[in-house]
Formats: structure tokens, C-alpha cells, sequence
């Protein structure tokens, strides 16, 4: 070749390299601002049009409760924080209810638990949601009404302290046995246990007579000695709830996709069904779907349950979850039409991604908002140093900066939030609060000179290193490092950041749980996904002694008593009085182990040719998968 | 020969002996309690009682020495022991997945060894041609790109230049001989492609090498065709460098999949080592890691003995 030709040549190859990188790196169109279409808050379940359920559904069959006198029944009804909403723009469905087809769904990390004892994480319920039922649940159309699930109806006394259940009859387990009351008993009792883990499984227990053991220090002996006057076997179908005063929380409580029944025969004998094998090996579930196979880390795939007890669900024949924590894959894998849909409100994707892969289908998916998402928080391991120091939480509260935390970690999707959340004092309200301020406004600067000398105060003028930790799922890893750089910034804080895998995070954080233990972690950044839209959740979720997110067992008789107080509150006003005194005080950070940070935005993915899909008030409900249909 | 067969063998169980007790020692060495582990996964906290009754029961107690005899005994039967997280025997996760990690490994080497061979052959018999140009630029790329962007990067122009990407899943080869080709081409192209580009650049030079060598000019003077005078007396020749390379890539390509397995949800050793790593579930890492170091050992083995049979000269040194 000639020697002229040479740089020709190269040039000519540079040109086609640069095309083909321009070709992988997507299209002509620039990507569009974040900005979240404000205006309409219309939910998405009236756009989203389910279709009529089967006549012969039994779940459509109202409950046959006689409603408690309002006066004895503390009304939860709490208003929404105000966060704008999306719309969601599902087409009407052609015809009615489909059966057959194979959902693949993508889920956002491993399942860590199988057995709903214990358990808090969302990754798991979503998994087992599928093999089992509740009593009751929360209803696919009105999703915030709870209707029946395995109970065919259920009764409250007048004073609204007993709950009795009527089971649906002829309902099997996948092995042959009869699912009856004893199925109940034993699965509650296991729930209500305090020798167990409270998870989300166990936050009925909040309202219920508690369940008291022969010696519960060290566990010695969990034996329940009051079984029966918690919750008691009234016959093969009828099972009779006692609570401590009178809730209407309680039953929502129940809906949660936690609250499974699980087979007592064979938890009786010691299986352990928090093994995907074991629940392959026994085969005794009596959800919508059978688990078929379960690879660790990779996919888990079910069954339609031909002999489901609910006459003609579920529609899908089968549905098959592939694990996909990275976001880049699950784009692609939506974009190449691989992936149905999420099976959760959660992908891993930021606000702003969700919203430019409807753009990128031309809206074969919708990003469906879950508004009672997650309330990210910073959580400090009060038992390690300097975290003991409550004037380092102090002054950490006051230093992170809640408008950046939104907009460069959930792209400004989310809002600055207090620690009820808005279900207290307004977020209005609350943006005014130290701490919250904007820290280019004069509050804010006096917000980052008050936090130094409080870091001064508790002997750490020049900051300290410390280790964050994440899980590798949603966008921690991003909200911990604009944390990070606050912390930094401000207070000299500085450290690397640790990310583990969710289950291994979970399990890490745990290490702070046992009384005598301080933990392996030292601040973490997590979010608690709220199981139902009411106060109470937040409590049971971060604020009380076991709560799910509250790993070091952090307890003040403060918040014990407000908690109390508010929860047998029968005025809602009084309620609301009481919860924004207790809000305030958890801001203040005299004491508290969890800095709230931004109410956050989910997005459950669907493409919109599945229908029978309403989005749920919160993340924590909704996993059946039993009412949705492809119209194809 | 046999001699040099023997002497190779010799050398590979103390070899493997030496893995077995590195790893063992390592797992134990590293922070991190499986008991404890198990315990906080559980949101219902642990007293110390149980705590120590779960390391009695998992043996994590006991004096290292004996934990490894009773390791290497188990190993010696084929028994890699109990996971520790999920109760079963290791075995039994790993014989699924062993297969599907082989197979996308002998998948990428096999793509890289086909397209490479000829690339740098093509290269070095017509050197600064534009084909020379191209395949020494495709070997920069190739070996500057890590493993997972590359399998990004594929993902992204199969997306925007074609809206496809291979079905999701994995599909057992016996079953569905198609569904699983499709599955695994992707990741083993973008698996192979740094050894493609590697491969390509040691067949290059290596075969320059030996073009220029006496005896090919007199293969040449002795009126041979040039396509026998290059398979008979040069790419044989080259063969050695190229065989080395491709046998110590594939043992890297076997302990390698980890990321691409992610990417591409490909159910093998790696997603599983890297699940076991976290939950400290040391049965399983230390089964993964052996095996893996068995591989890469065996394959050495294998080329060894290749080379003693491809080059004389080697098995009288």
C-alpha cells in the first residue's frame, strides 16, 4: 500500500469507530430533563381500567362484617403528603379477562427469605406472595380497600376489640391437606411470637393482646401461654382475633402481603420453608402460583395453581422472574421486549430513567407511580462511636442537604420530607424546620454553623472518617455519595463507601440487633419501603423498638409514649396533634438514630398490553400477580 | 515422552495440594463469622447462646487443622461439604452450574481461537495492508476493553442497531440446542473478546517470527504452494505461543465469567461464588475456588503435554 495512503486510511477507520460508538450510545434525540409532568393526581387505577373480575370470583364477594360503630373505632384515614403525581396512560383493555401466556417479569434483587417470619424485605414478600395468601388483602380495583383473601367475610364486636374470621371452605394446600383454621392459629401464633422477629409480618402484634411466653429472656422458653386469648380456633373455619383496644390499623395490617398462612402441617414437624427447596421438596402452598424452579441470584419461575381456590385465577399460566439488579440490563432487556414488566414497584432505575424508557418504547411500557414509596433515610449506628454522641446525629441532621439529596440522587422525583412523612406536620410545614432549609438561604447557613459547633461540641472539630455501607439496589449507592459529599463538605466527615449485595446488607445491618452487639456498619443509606398509608407504619417501620429499619434496637420512652397515645386516639385531630408533637421532637434529634431524607418516587413497569394492573398505595402490597391478563 | 507425562502429572498434585490449603487458610482468615452471618439475616436478633451454638454446629469452632482434615476427606470422596446458608450439599448447586460456566467458556475461547487464528495469520502475511491495519486496531480495542463494557457495549449496538438481544435465560444445551446457542453467543463473544484480540495479536507476531525463518524461504525455494508453504511450516510452527496463550486464557476465562454471568443472566459458578463470598458461606467459595483452580491446573497440564507432543524438542529437554 502505499505510504500516502496510510493516513487516510486511519482516519477513514477512526470515522467508523466513532460512528459505531455513536451508534451504541443510543439515538440523535437528547435525553430530557428529569422534570416530573406535575398537575393531575389522578391515580393510576382509574387510567389503568381493570377489567370486570369473573363472576364467580369469591374474593369479589364483600366481607359480611357488620361495621364497628365509628365512635369505637379509631379512624386511620390520614391525609397524602402532598408529592405531585404522574399519569399513567394505559390503553382500555379490548375485551375482557384472558387467560394463558408467560409473564416475564424482572425483579430488582434475590429473594432472602421464603418464610414470611421474621421478614422485612421487600425482595423476599415479593417472591413467596405468590405461593400463599393472606386473610384478607387489599382489593386489586380499590386499592386501599381491604377485602377478603383466604376469609370469605369477617365480623367486629361492637367495641371493635374482636376481629372473628370465616374462612373460605375447601381450600387446599398444593400437597392435598385441608388449609383451615389450624393453618391460621399456628401462623399467627408464630407472628405474634415475641421470641421471633417482628418483620412486617408481625405488625399486627401492635394492636393484638400481646402474645406472652413461659421466659423470654435469652429465648428459654417461647412457649405461648395465652394463645388462645390472642388468637384462638373457634371451629375448622372460623378463627376469632383478640386486639388490646380498638384499631382499624390492625386489618390493614393483615392485607400486607406479609401476613401469609402457611401450611402448619408441615411447619409443625420442623420444615423449614424459608429454603426455596424445602418448598420445591414439600410442595404445599396454596397461592395463584407453585414455584417450579429457584436458581439463587439468577431466577425463580411459577405456576399457574390449576386448583386455585379463587375460580378462574390467575390469568397467566406462568410467570418467570429473572433477577436483574443492574439497571443497564433491565433497559435493554425492556427495550428488546424481553422483560413484561416489573414484578414490584422497584427496577433498580432512577425517576428519571423510568420516565425516558416510556419514551424509548413510545409508551409500550408504562413506569406506574407508587406514591406511598420509600422514605430514604440516613441510618447512624448509635451504638458505635462517635455515633453515640447525639450531638453528632445532631449536627449530621442538620447538614445534609434534602433539595440535593432529590435532585442529583432521585433526580427530583422525590421531596425533603420530616420523619412522619407529611401524615403529621405538612411537608410545607416542615420545609421551614432546621435542617430542612435550602443550605444556599440564610436558614441554611445558619443551619451548617450550628452543626459545626455541635461537632465541636461532641469533641470532632475536624470531622472523623467513617465506613458507609449500601445495598447494591435502587439508587443508594448515588444517594450515599451526594451524602457523602454534604457530610464532607460541612463537617469533614469523610470515609469510604462499602456496597453489598441486598441480602448481604440486610444481613450486616442485623449484626446491630442483638442487645450485647454493636454491629459491623456505621451509617447506612436505606429507605423504608411504608407497608400501609398510616402513621403507624412509620413507627413500626423505623421509630420503635424492633422496627424494621430500626437495626440498633434505638428506644426512647418519649416516642414510646406518643406512639401509644396516638395509636388508642380515637379524635383524628387529636391523632394528628399528638404525632406532630412527636415529629417535632424527632427532628429536633435530642435523640433519634434516623435522619429522614426525601420521600421517595416508585415506578412499577408494565408494558401495556397487561392489564387487570392497578398500582398499590404503598411498595408493600400487591405481589399475587393473580389479576393480571395479557391482551394480546 | 511417558517420562515427560509422568514428571507433569508429579507436579500437579502437590500443585493442588498447595490450592486446597490457600484457600482453606484464606477463608479463615478473612473477616467476616458465617454463624454471624446467618444470625442477622434474621431480623429477630440472636443471644450469644445461639450464636455459639450454630459454630458448634457448623464446626467453625474447631482448631483449623482438624477443619481441613475433615475438609480434604470429604474432597477426597467428592464431597465438598454443606453450605452453610442454605443446608444443602454443595455439590448439588454446583453440579447445575458448573456445566453452563464450561460451556460459555469453551464458547468465548472457542469464538476467540476461530476468529483470531486467521486475523493475525491474514495480519502478519501482509503486513501494513489495510487488513493489517484493521486487525491491529481490533486487537487495541480488544484488549483495552474490560470484559463487562464490552458485553455493555454489545448489548447497546444489538439494542439501538437491531431492537434485539438474545432471549433471557438459560436453556440446557440437550433440551434446546438453539434457544441455548442464542442465549449464549452474546455473552460468549463479549467473554472472548479480549482473548480474541490477544490471541490474534500472538498469532500475529508469532507468525512473523517464523516467516522469516530459513526453513520457509527453502519451503518456498522448493516450489511449495504459499497456502501449504503457511499451514505446513508456519502456522504449525506459530501454533506453540498461540496453543500456551489459549490454554492459560481459558482457565481465566473459567474463573472470569463472574461479571458477564451478571450481565447477562447466565445462571453459572460465578453468580453463585459471588452470593456464597457475601453470606460467608465458606463450603461453597472454597468448593468454587478448587474447582476453578483445578481447571486452570488440568488445562496447564493438558498444554504441557501438548507441547511435549507437538515439539520434541521439549520432552528430551
Amino acid at each position: 500500500m502505499s505510504s500516502n495512503l496510510k493516513p487516510a486510511l486511519i482516519v477513514g477507520l477512526a470515522v467508523v469507530a466513532l460512528m459505531l460508538v455513536g451508534v451504541a450510545c443510543g439515538g440523535a434525540e437528547a435525553p430530557e430533563p428529569a422534570a416530573a409532568p406535575a398537575g393531575s393526581s389522578d391515580s393510576s387505577a382509574a387510567a389503568t381500567a381493570a377489567p370486570a373480575q369473573p363472576a364467580a370470583q369469591p374474593t369479589a364477594v364483600p366481607p359480611t362484617a357488620t361495621p364497628p360503630p365509628e365512635a369505637t373505632v379509631r379512624p386511620t384515614a390520614t391525609p397524602a403528603p402532598t408529592i405531585a403525581a404522574r399519569t399513567a396512560p394505559t390503553p382500555l383493555p379490548s375485551s375482557g379477562p384472558k387467560h394463558g401466556g408467560t409473564a416475564r417479569m424482572s425483579a430488582y434483587a434475590d429473594t432472602k427469605d421464603w418464610d414470611p417470619l421474621g421478614s422485612s424485605s421487600l425482595s423476599s414478600v415479593i417472591s413467596y406472595s405468590q405461593l400463599y395468601n393472606q386473610l384478607v388483602q387489599f382489593d386489586n380495583v380499590d386499592v386501599s380497600a381491604v377485602v377478603g383473601d383466604l376469609a370469605e367475610s369477617w365480623e367486629i364486636n361492637p367495641e371493635g376489640t374482636q376481629y372473628t374470621f370465616r374462612l373460605h371452605d375447601g381450600v387446599k394446600w398444593t400437597d392435598g391437606e385441608t388449609l383451615d383454621a389450624d393453618d391460621v392459629v399456628y401462623s399467627m401464633l408464630r407472628y405474634g411470637n415475641p421470641c421471633n422477629g417482628r418483620g412486617r409480618s408481625g405488625l399486627w402484634r401492635q394492636y393484638a393482646v400481646p402474645v406472652e411466653v413461659v421466659e423470654l429472656a435469652d429465648k428459654a422458653d417461647c412457649t405461648a401461654t395465652n394463645a388462645d386469648q390472642v388468637v384462638r380456633k373457634i371451629d375448622d373455619l372460623t378463627v376469632e382475633f383478640n386486639l388490646a383496644f380498638a384499631s382499624g390499623a390492625f386489618i390493614k395490617f393483615l392485607a400486607i402481603d406479609y401476613a401469609k398462612i402457611l401450611p402448619e402441617h408441615l411447619l409443625s414437624q420442623g420444615v423449614d420453608l424459608n429454603l426455596a427447596e424445602s418448598i420445591l421438596e414439600h410442595q404445599a402452598t396454596s397461592g395463584p402460583f407453585i414455584l417450579e424452579e429457584y436458581q439463587s441470584g439468577n431466577h425463580y419461575k411459577v405456576n399457574r395453581n390449576p386448583d386455585y381456590f379463587k375460580e378462574g385465577l390467575p390469568y397467566f399460566d406462568r410467570i418467570e422472574h429473572f433477577i436483574i439488579t443492574t439497571p443497564a440490563t433491565f433497559i435493554a432487556q425492556v427495550e428488546a421486549g424481553q422483560i413484561d414488566a416489573s414484578n414490584a414497584a422497584a427496577n433498580n432505575l432512577t425517576a428519571t430513567e423510568n420516565y425516558d424508557l416510556e419514551k424509548s418504547t413510545n409508551s409500550e411500557y408504562v413506569a406506574h407511580d407508587v406514591f406511598g414509596g420509600a422514605t430514604r433515610g440516613l441510618m447512624l449506628n448509635i451504638k458505635q462511636e462517635p455515633f453515640t454522641n447525639h450531638k453528632v446525629r445532631q449536627a449530621i441532621n442538620l447538614a445534609v442537604d434534602r433539595q440535593k439529596h432529590n435532585a442529583r440522587a432521585l433526580h427530583g422525583a422525590g421531596r425533603g420530607h420530616c420523619p412522619l412523612v407529611g401524615l403529621a406536620n405538612s411537608l410545607e410545614e416542615c420545609e421551614t424546620w432546621p435542617g430542612m432549609r435550602p443550605k444556599d438561604t440564610p436558614g441554611g447557613q445558619e443551619d451548617i454553623a450550628r452543626a459545626k459547633e455541635l461537632m465541636i461540641e461532641a469533641g470532632y472539630p475536624d470531622g472523623f472518617e467513617v465506613q458507609y455501607t449500601v445495598r447494591q439496589v435502587g439508587t443508594y449507592a448515588a444517594e450515599c455519595s451526594v451524602i457523602k459529599q454534604d457530610l464532607e463538605e460541612y463537617l469533614g466527615i469523610t470515609g469510604p463507601i462499602e456496597t453489598l449485595p441486598s441480602a448481604a446488607g440486610y444481613a450486616k445491618y442485623g449484626t446491630s440487633r442483638p442487645p450485647d452487639a454493636k454491629g459491623d456498619w456505621f451509617i447506612a443509606c436505606q429507605a423504608d419501603g411504608m407497608t400501609v398509608f398510616d402513621v403507624d407504619a412509620i413507627y413500626a417501620g423505623i421509630f420503635l423498638k424492633g422496627a424494621t429499619r430500626n437495626y440498633t434496637d434505638w428506644e426512647t420512652p418519649e416516642v414510646n409514649a406518643w406512639f401509644e397515645e396516638q395509636k388508642v386516639e380515637l379524635d383524628p385531630e387529636r391523632r394528628r396533634e399528638i404525632n406532630r408533637e412527636a415529629e417535632r421532637w424527632l427532628h429536633d434529634f435530642s435523640d433519634n438514630h434516623w435522619v429522614s431524607l426525601t420521600l421517595g418516587r416508585n415506578f412499577w413497569v408494565m408494558h401495556r398490553d397487561i392489564k387487570g394492573f392497578n398500582a398499590p398505595e404503598t411498595v408493600q402490597y400487591g405481589f399475587k400477580q393473580e389479576h393480571l391478563w395479557f391482551d394480546r | 515422552m511417558r517420562q515427560y507425562a509422568i514428571k507433569r502429572i508429579g507436579l500437579f498434585i502437590p500443585t493442588v495440594l498447595l490450592v486446597t490449603v490457600i484457600v482453606f487458610v484464606v477463608m479463615r482468615l478473612i473477616p467476616g463469622d458465617p454463624a454471624l452471618a446467618i444470625l442477622s439475616a434474621d431480623d429477630a436478633g440472636y443471644t450469644q447462646e445461639e450464636l455459639q451454638l450454630l459454630r458448634e454446629e457448623l464446626g467453625t469452632d474447631r482448631p483449623i487443622v482438624v477443619q481441613y482434615v475433615e475438609w480434604m476427606g470429604g474432597l477426597l470422596r467428592g464431597d465438598f461439604g454443606t453450605s452453610y446458608w442454605w443446608g444443602g450439599p454443595v455439590m448439588e448447586r454446583l453440579g447445575e452450574r458448573i456445566p453452563v460456566t464450561i460451556e460459555l467458556a469453551i464458547l468465548g475461547i472457542g469464538l476467540a481461537v476461530v476468529c483470531a487464528v486467521p486475523l493475525g495469520v491474514l495480519s502478519a502475511i501482509k503486513p501494513d495492508s489495510p487488513i493489517d491495519y484493521l486487525s491491529r486496531i481490533f486487537t487495541l480495542v480488544g484488549i483495552s476493553i474490560p470484559t463487562f463494557f464490552s458485553g455493555i457495549l454489545l448489548t447497546l449496538i444489538l439494542i439501538r442497531a437491531f431492537g434485539w438481544l438474545p432471549p433471557l435465560g438459560y436453556a440446557d444445551i440437550w433440551e434446546d440446542p438453539w434457544a441455548n446457542v442464542k442465549q449464549l453467543m452474546l455473552p460468549a463473544l463479549a467473554l472472548g473478546f479480549y482473548d480474541m484480540a490477544f490471541i490474534a495479536r500472538v498469532t500475529r507476531s508469532s507468525m512473523m517470527e517464523i516467516l522469516r525463518e530459513d526453513y520457509m524461504r527453502t519451503a518456498r525455494a522448493k516450489g511449495l504452494a504459499e497456502r501449504l508453504v503457511l499451514s505446513r511450516h508456519g502456522l504449525k510452527n506459530a501454533v506453540l505461543p498461540i496453543l500456551t496463550i489459549s490454554g492459560w486464557q481459558f482457565g481465566r476465562l473459567f474463573g472470569g465469567t463472574v461479571v458477564i454471568e451478571k450481565i447477562f443472566l447466565i445462571p453459572g459458578v460465578g453468580q453463585l461464588l459471588i452470593d456464597a463470598v457475601y453470606q460467608r458461606d465458606f463450603p461453597t467459595i472454597q468448593a468454587v475456588i478448587v474447582i476453578v483452580a483445578l481447571s486452570i491446573v488440568a488445562i496447564n497440564l493438558l498444554v504441557d503435554l501438548l507441547y511435549g507432543w507437538l515439539d520434541p524438542r521439549i520432552r528430551y529437554a
